[in-house]
């Protein structure tokens, strides 16, 4: 995955493999929170905590009005970046791009992706929601915050630690594959706030 | 018997008038940069104020970000949660 910033009115991906654009294409189904409560509960949250009898009327019109209105703008984000990957171009092969040491994977495709500013921040929300809800329906960090699933460097080489002290009902290959979606997912927002979304500011 | 009531209708009014927090509340996946970044979007504060109040999130588990009328502690709410941001708002202790 290479990241670019294009031009004044575009950034994107200058290199994609099969692999990362199928995790971007997936980006929908991991943030449907459809059999999560939890996740249901994280994306649409109660404005207040521990309400008393008087706000009951509140809280009704914030579920009908404010809710709703989250709901149509997180589907409104996702269906954005729908759209955008459906402009994936395959990379001519002897594109600058594409890395030297390819060597043997000489037959391995790769894509670019060219995507529209003002669509950084569906991009971002919709990157967000994703990880989100694959936090809660993983039990990716337990309830002091720290994860339960990490990446431990030993040396040159990557070891994915996971914590079985807790009663996790997922199996382990579910929660490292999630951690891993979670992670990529959260390398391109932190490339985007400091690529595109600050410059707004 | 009347100033009972008068005195009633005070503690009602007093109860009503008392200003709202906006709280930010910490949570695990939401990027630092993130949240300092809404903050300043949504609040104008300056770079620093918001990385200030955004290591109050981190570090005490939540940060008061504003202070004032419900109407527009509602706003920001709904602002800070449409940024997918865990956040309440509060009634300031009487």
């Amino acid at each position: 995955m290479r990241l670019r910033d294009f031009n004044d009115d575009t950034w994107g991906f200058a290199l994609l493999t099969e692999l990362e654009r199928e995790l971007l294409a997936g980006l929908a189904s991991a943030a449907d929170t459809l059999g999560c409560k939890k996740a249901e509960h994280r994306l649409y949250q109660p404005p207040i905590d521990n309400p008393s009898e008087e706000e009951t009327s509140f809280l009704d019109d914030w579920e009908d009005f404010v809710t709703t209105g989250f709901r149509q703008e997180f589907a409104d984000a996702l269906a954005v970046v729908e759209a955008d990957l459906q402009n994936c171009v395959p990379l001519d092969g002897n594109s600058d791009d594409i890395p030297d040491d390819e060597g043997e994977h000489g037959d391995k495709a790769y894509f670019s992706l060219q995507i529209p500013k003002a669509h950084a921040e569906s991009w971002y929300g919709a990157l967000n929601q994703a990880r989100l809800v694959l936090a809660t329906r993983f039990d990716l960090f337990d309830s002091n915050g720290d994860e339960t699933v990490a990446i431990s460097w030993e040396g040159e080489r990557p070891t994915v630690m996971v914590d079985d002290s807790s009663q996790n009902p997922h199996p382990v290959e579910t929660r490292i594959n999630a951690f891993l979606r979670n992670q990529a997912y959260g390398f391109i927002q932190e490339w985007l706030i400091a690529q595109v979304l600050s410059a707004e500011l | 018997m009347a100033s009972t009531e008068t005195l009633a209708e005070t503690q009602i009014e007093d109860e009503i008038d008392l200003p709202w927090n906006v709280l930010v509340l910490n949570d695990p996946v939401n990027l630092m940069s993130y949240v300092t970044l809404i903050l300043r979007k949504l609040f104008g504060f300056s770079e620093s104020k918001a990385t200030r109040l955004m290591m109050e999130v981190h570090q005490s588990g939540r940060s008061v970000v504003w202070t004032g009328p419900r109407e527009k502690a509602e706003f920001y709410v709904q602002q800070l949660q449409s940024h997918q941001l865990l956040s309440r708002i509060e009634q300031v202790d009487g």
